[in-house]
């Protein structure tokens, strides 16, 4: 078990955007919608969380979904990006056979990263693995057999001090 | 978005709920149960801005040919669970895989709200509800059917719960 003193946390934000709209994810690496921050570390963070709880959905392709996701930065304000070493990631499934797989994942995502100094904006971003395994970010579904009005990622970042 | 300086967690309750059934989730269309683990009552901090809630459970799908949906919701309630709303639409979570009959699945779920804060104690619980179309998309929930490598009877996860202020 481990004990976390109230101030070794700093400068917490969170992002939950409930305007966003889903998202397809093909083979060009795109922002995640909803999942951007911009955020300025203390002085003597030792770590900086980012912690993001989403979902990608099956769509369009019901046989494969593989997404690499990968956790980026932008020090100009959005203009470019960079990926942060140690972030990447690929996951998702596909069927056996011709049988459909229609995967709904939930994933919860914790990178603890190095701090910088000034303001950074930090985001997800990702591809499919090619145009056969593509997938969803934020679609849900509602039990009356109808589209849903889409299910936002739920963002955090704050500082170890 | 908004930006809250050199606070941290306030007020965080926990609720640890062990099992010693397993919860199979409804199959009747149009309705839905209560995780269970999941209710909880909360105040928040009176400086609050945000309130998580944070809560991870175990989920299979072993029998009935292995497919499962799930429609997920956060609700609350702000008169003593005497009445409860989803709390926004947008919070909705689906769990699911089918297509190939006869797979079996199993997941560790942890789900995090960030919310909006509120003044007083209300009641929050996450809902599962079957889908119309395919009511037989259950999930088994809470108890491991595998363990060690032979089947179990006995083997069961704890449900998690965290809410806190920030």
């Amino acid at each position: 078990m481990t004990y976390i003193q109230n101030k070794a946390i700093q400068n917490y934000v969170h992002n939950v955007d409930t305007s966003f709209t889903k998202e397809v994810i093909s083979t060009t690496v795109e922002y995640y919608p909803g999942t951007e921050t911009t955020y300025t570390p203390p002085s003597n963070a030792s770590k900086v969380i980012y912690e993001c709880n989403l979902q990608v959905v099956w769509s369009p392709d019901n046989a494969t979904t593989y997404l690499s996701t990968r956790l980026q930065y932008s020090d100009d304000n959005g203009s470019s990006w960079n990926d942060i070493d140690g972030t990447r990631l690929f996951e998702g499934s596909n069927s056996s056979g011709s049988s459909a797989d229609y995967d709904w994942y939930n994933y919860f995502w914790i990178f603890s990263i190095d701090t910088w100094s000034g303001e950074r904006k930090i985001r997800l971003a990702g591809r499919a693995r090619d145009t056969g395994a593509e997938g969803t970010i934020g679609r849900s579904y509602n039990a009356n057999a109808s589209e849903g009005v889409g299910s936002c990622p739920h963002v955090s970042i704050y500082s170890i001090m | 978005m908004t930006y809250i300086k050199k606070t941290a967690f306030k007020l965080p309750k926990f609720l640890v709920t062990s099992h010693t059934s397993q919860q199979i989730t409804t199959t009747t269309i149009n309705d839905s149960e209560t995780v269970i683990g999941s209710q909880i009552s909360y105040t928040p901090s009176i400086d609050a801005n945000k309130v998580v809630y944070e809560i991870s459970f175990y989920s299979q799908k072993a029998n009935s040919g292995g497919i499962v949906f799930r429609i997920l919701d956060l609700e609350e309630s702000s008169d003593g669970g005497s009445s409860w709303s989803v709390i926004n639409q947008k919070f909705k979570k689906n769990h699911g895989l089918w297509g190939i009959s006869g797979q079996k699945n199993r997941y560790y779920m942890h789900f995090r709200y960030v919310l909006p804060t509120w003044s007083g104690e209300r009641y929050l619980r996450l809902r599962t509800s079957t889908y119309t179309d395919f009511p037989n998309r259950s999930s088994e929930l809470h108890q491991l059917t595998e363990w060690d490598g032979t089947s179990a009877t006995d083997q069961f996860c704890n449900t998690n719960l965290l809410v806190y202020s920030i």
